[in-house]
């Protein structure tokens, strides 16, 4: 019974911790498929943990901070479009300035709202929403149907996004940007126009898997709360494909071995803590290598369009 | 090349170019600034505190100096691969690993040996950090994965192992999970009395020239270019591309690793978490906007350690956070991106 609720908890753990990873590979996905390889994640991430504190701390009110988060990160994204669509400057270059500055920037404005603290501030987070009846199905229930409600939105998000992507006509544009920009404007789309939108949306998503990290995860923040999630949400759009399907599973697979060896250290295992917390990096590159052969990117990604270029 | 004349002068008579880095600078500290101030911080008072803390006194200046020292080499390093368009992101990480190669000289016998022990130190450094960018060198020769996550996660697993030693085989006897000192022969001669300042900043300028005429004056340089800007190319004429890769990011791992070494030879005298605060994360803005040159590295990491050295010191004074330095340098690389724009931008045609 004892090891029954120890898998169940860290199941439930790893559904959790999958969710930052998530939001953040299904934003950056919509906006490589529109051909704009943002490597700046890690920093729009960490900008929507803190705006996403700032603003529930402030205003009590957790609806709010998330706002705030997916505004705050969607205003670094709009700077990253400047840059890579308007100016057409390298993305990886455009992609690392972002993701500098998104660090900087959330670590500077937090000292600068609380200066050194010995207790770092916190919120009231979200209580779980047990799904009535469902919850109460042995396994599955606690496993699935008793969590906060931002994992609901995330795990609605997998078929809005995939419907998005596929089936509206938004999306074909979207993809038709990322493989042929050329012939999308031929067709009359404007590509910087849906190049920005996708940017945009991807970096709002990632706000609110920052935002996931302060407001539910930890209740507060802290310079380092992203850890180079932003990073592993990039290995997992790469693992997935460019599939919000595939990218579920490579986001799931993350959650679960984070839970993993924070259970193991938990249980007060012999293997020194640090090698336990490697397990979440060294598994994107063990992933990366195994399935990078096989996938195949847009068509444009990282390449800046310029019209009437040929 | 037409050009408009306004009030007679052509405006493609003025170069905008040496100008754009300045502009972009002082447009940071405007940024700065304002966000200073709506802290509640008076930032003429702030930056004038930070050009004390940079270059006010001997003290200061050697702190900068002793900065651009551990800059200098990481923007060089990562320089050398971004030349060859490798995103080496993971300089942090190899800088970790030639801090442990640089230790684990420097406590051995051969350690204690005058005169050679400082050079076997720099060697294991470069050795150790050299080893470690092979991962993700290796990975991108034999399986074609991209460079750029893999360098940047394996930062962290760097910095685990790290903390790893130093709180289990290689920690020093106490609480403090610091390594043993090495043996005083291993330490870097201090150049300036009373300062950290060691003949460390001599090695980062010899490799500052060395590393331009690497690539400007061998032919394993000439291929490493040439493998950057067309690897097709490169590949059809017949170059080994796969062995300019691996060499690249040798040498480029290495000069991380030689910049780890140098911080326990020459600064701390041993190894411990947090030896360096980021070093290898800002040498990625330092090689963009010094171009991989080394004349621009070397004056982009002494303005980037002075802004480094005087955020300290206001730290200390003020109590405003360090944290400014590294929005401060983001920024600049925000606006130079933002300059290419308007160096691109040429007065329009007029229709015939």
């Amino acid at each position: 019974m004892i090891e029954e609720a120890l898998i169940i908890g860290v199941v439930a753990s790893g559904i959790r911790m999958s969710i930052p990873i998530l939001f953040a590979a299904l934003g950056e996905c919509i906006a490589e498929r529109s051909g704009v390889l943002n490597l700046g994640v890690e920093g729009m991430m960490i900008i929507g943990a803190f705006a996403g504190f700032m603003g529930t701390y402030l205003t009590g009110n957790i609806a709010i901070g998330l706002l705030m988060a997916m505004g705050g990160a969607a205003v670094l994204a709009s700077l990253m479009a400047f840059l890579s669509v308007t100016i057409r400057t390298n993305q990886l270059a455009a992609g690392l300035a972002i993701w500098l500055l998104g660090v900087g920037l959330a670590a500077l404005l937090y000292r600068l709202s609380f200066g050194v603290v010995t207790i770092a501030p916190s919120i009231q987070s979200f209580d779980p929403i047990e799904i009535p009846f469902l919850s109460q199905i042995p396994i599955a229930g606690p496993i699935l149907f008793n969590h906060d409600p931002m994992i609901y939105l995330g795990l609605l998000l997998i078929p809005v996004t995939h419907i998005f992507l596929f089936r509206t006509n938004l999306g074909l544009k979207i993809r038709t940007v990322g493989e042929n920009p050329k012939q999308a404007d031929t067709l009359g789309v404007n590509v910087y126009r849906i190049r920005y939108l996708a940017i945009i949306i991807g970096g709002a998503f990632a706000g609110l898997g920052g935002a996931y990290l302060s407001l539910v995860i930890t209740g507060s923040f802290s310079e380092n709360i992203t850890g180079g999630q932003g990073w592993i949400a990039l290995a997992v759009v790469i693992f997935g494909r460019w599939r919000p399907i595939w990218i579920v599973i490579g986001a799931l697979i993350f959650g679960m071995v984070n839970a993993f060896q924070l259970g193991l250290q938990a249980t007060g295992t012999t293997i020194p803590f640090q090698f336990l917390l490697m397990l979440p990096y060294l598994l994107p590159i063990a992933i990366l290598a195994a399935t990078y052969k096989r996938s195949v990117a847009p068509a444009a990604l990282a390449i800046p369009y310029t019209r009437g270029e040929r | 090349m037409t050009s408009l004349p306004i009030q007679g002068i052509s405006i493609r008579k003025i170069n905008f170019r040496p100008m754009v880095p300045f502009l972009s600078g002082g447009l940071a500290f405007l940024v700065g600034g304002i966000i200073l101030s709506a802290a509640g911080v008076d930032p003429i008072y702030a930056y004038q505190i930070m050009i004390k803390g940079a270059f006010g006194s001997v003290r200061a200046l050697a702190d900068t100096l002793v900065k651009t020292t551990s800059l200098l080499i990481l923007g060089l390093a990562v320089s050398v691969a971004f030349k060859c368009k490798i995103w080496n992101i993971g300089a942090e990480g190899q800088l970790y690993f030639g801090a442990l190669g640089g230790l684990l000289a420097g406590l051995s016998f051969i350690g204690a040996i005058p005169i050679l022990a400082p050079v076997v130190v720099i060697i294991a450094g470069f050795a150790f950090g050299s080893l470690f960018s092979m991962v993700p060198a290796v990975l991108k020769v034999k399986l074609g994965v991209n460079e750029v996550i893999v360098t940047v996660l394996l930062n962290f697993v760097a910095l685990l192992f790290i903390s790893y030693l130093l709180h289990g085989p290689l920690k020093a006897p106490g609480f403090l999970s610091y390594s043993p000192d090495i043996h005083p022969e291993s330490e870097l001669p201090i150049l300036l009395p009373n300062t950290r300042l060691s003949i460390g900043i001599l090695i980062a300028g010899a490799s500052a020239i060395g590393v331009y005429l690497l690539m400007s004056k061998t032919k394993i340089g000439f291929e490493m270019r040439s493998v950057g800007a067309n690897i097709k190319a490169a590949r059809y004429v017949g170059m080994n591309v796969s062995k300019s890769i691996l060499v690249t990011m040798g040498i480029s791992g290495g000069l991380a690793g030689i910049g780890g070494a140098i911080l326990v030879a020459g600064e701390q005298h041993r190894l411990i978490e947090g030896i360096s605060p980021g070093y290898g994360f800002i040498a990625v803005i330092v090689a963009l906007l010094g171009k991989q040159n080394p004349v621009g590295v070397t004056i982009v990491a002494f303005f980037f350690s002075a802004l480094l050295a005087g955020s300290e010191f206001m730290y200390r004074t003020l109590g405003v956070p360090v944290a400014l330095a590294q929005t401060l340098q983001a920024l600049v690389l925000v606006f130079v991106l933002i300059g290419e724009l308007f160096l691109r931008w040429e007065p329009k045609r007029r229709k015939i």
